[in-house]
């Protein structure tokens, strides 16, 4: 196999690992932003009762 | 609860900072201070992040069965937590070895695919910890979630070492078609073996620090239960 | 203890529900293999074909270790009576290892008369090879029969949560049982049958020392 060809390789295992990272971080967000909004609704109740 | 508190100004104002830096440390000595090796040519650069995936795989199963271990000991909650984080860092680190191997291979071995014991067991690995975060997606109002999930993640890190061994045992007498070129672990030259320790500390940090996300959110998750059922308690 | 086992074993004769049920799926399985298979070629997968029927069938028939307790409700008596929790899931694993052990008997019958396996030479080896793979399997499919009783979509967990944790049995258990039929002896299966039986020690340990932590209700 030709250099070039296998540079392709190297670049689609180094983008593959950003992929999956930057998946697993929009997850991570995802989970982080839901948590924040249980928290405000639990602030609303708190204010409707004071 | 202290340990938590001690460690939360490191994890939130160092930790990430850290990992970003070193990781584009790590990204300079695979892309240009690392040589080319002589027999693989620039495909061998992916080795520097194929082999610490699967160091940061190992790193959090076994945060996982640790964590485990302690929650049924202790049955601290904050234990569960970690185990699951655990298993889910894990779990990215073993896909991320999975999808760059092949891609190490096909160049290097010219197949996609080999039944080579390494590659093997890292697939039992994943199939293990993906039931693992299968039975707590199924039964994640079950109140007894939490020992099950334990149980599971000590009995699968218990069985990597027989794993390993019958694997290996079992390619032994299945010689493969490719006589496996031992492209890992050759490391002739020095600036490599930096490569690798630079590229270490990038996942290590990383490692930590994605544990420590993953764990404050399901922290704060428990928290939030806790505080609703007390609100409907006052209100019952 | 061994009055549990006692009782299951005795539940199990009076009825003979799951291991006739248990040998007529065992020999369906065998069946299809034999079909999907060359019948010639199928000699050389028997240590295969054995080995995946009885985990197949195997794993059904453990599944009901938990129901049936469960079920008609002794089983809170059976966490109420004063013994170790270990000591209930050494009876459990013993009464489904009884079981199994006599499916498997038939199972090797049928697999000598279907697939013209010879009688291996040394067929005392074979025993200990099979012995030593439904140790280990039952210790884990009790574990986790128990793990999966209490869980809505168990018939569809207990496969997922046991089979990747059993390869290295499936492994050891199939090449020991082709160099025994192959006539071979049990000092030519050594590595084999040390992972065997290491894999027996760590899950029967564990399993003791584990299902403590699955029945605290």
């Amino acid at each position: 196999m030709s250099a070039p060809d296998r540079l392709w390789f190297l670049y689609a295992a180094y983008s593959a690992f950003w992929l999956l990272l930057a998946g697993f971080l929009v997850h991570l967000g995802r989970r982080h932003r839901a948590v924040d909004r249980a928290v405000r609704a639990l602030e609303a109740r708190l204010e409707k009762r004071a | 609860m202290t340990v938590r508190t001690r460690l939360a100004p490191i994890a939130e104002h160092v930790l990430p900072y850290a990992a970003t830096l070193t990781m584009l440390g790590a990204l300079w000595c695979v892309f240009i201070y690392a040589p080319d090796e002589r027999m693989q040519g620039p495909v061998q650069r992916i080795f520097y992040f194929h082999v610490n995936c699967a160091w940061s795989a190992f790193l959090g199963f076994f945060v996982a069965a640790g964590a485990s271990g302690l929650f049924l000991w202790r049955g601290r909650p904050a234990y569960d937590h970690l185990a699951q984080a655990g298993v889910q860092v894990g779990m990215l680190f073993c896909t991320m070895v999975l999808v760059t191997g092949p891609i190490w291979a096909r160049p290097i071995w010219g197949t996609w695919w080999t039944w080579d014991p390494r590659l093997t067991m890292t697939v039992i690995l994943w199939t293990i910890f993906a039931v693992y975060l299968l039975l707590r997606a199924t039964a994640h109002d079950d109140p007894e979630i939490a020992r099950y999930g334990a149980v599971l993640a000590l009995v699968g890190v218990l069985d990597i070492p027989l794993i390993m061994v019958s694997v290996r045992l079992w390619r032994g007498m299945h010689p493969s078609v490719i006589s496996a070129p031992e492209g890992k672990g050759g490391l002739e030259d020095p600036r490599m073996i930096t490569t690798l320790l630079v590229t270490l500390a990038a996942f290590l940090l990383l490692v930590a620090w994605l544990l420590w996300r993953r764990y404050e959110t399901l922290r704060l998750h428990d928290e939030i239960h806790n505080i609703e059922d007390r609100f409907t308690e006052v209100a019952a | 203890m061994w009055t549990i086992l006692r009782k299951d074993l005795l539940l199990e004769f009076r009825t003979r529900e799951a291991l006739s049920a248990l040998v007529v799926l065992m020999l369906l399985v065998l069946l299809t293999f034999t079909f999907a298979f060359d019948p010639a070629g199928a000699r050389e997968a028997a240590p295969a074909v054995l080995w995946v029927t009885f985990i197949f069938a195997g794993l059904l028939s453990v599944q009901r270790t938990f129901l049936l307790e469960r079920e008609n409700g002794s089983w809170y008596g059976l966490l109420l009576t004063p013994i170790d929790r270990g000591a209930i899931f050494v009876a459990k694993m013993l009464g489904n290892l009884i079981v199994l052990a006599l499916a498997q008997c038939v199972l090797l019958l049928l697999l000598m008369l279907f697939l013209q396996v010879p009688l291996p030479a040394a067929p005392g080896s074979l025993l200990i090879v099979n012995v030593l793979g439904l140790v280990g399997f039952s210790a884990l499919a009790t574990l986790f029969a128990a793990l999966s009783v209490r869980l809505r979509a168990r018939e569809m967990l207990l496969p997922l949560l046991v089979l990747p944790l059993l390869v290295p049995l499936v492994i050891c258990a199939v090449e020991a049982t082709r160099i025994v039929l192959a006539g071979g002896d049990l000092a030519s299966t050594g590595p084999w049958l040390r992972v065997l039986v290491t894999f027996d020690v760590i899950f029967t340990v564990a399993g003791w020392m584990l299902f403590e932590q699955l029945v605290q209700e």
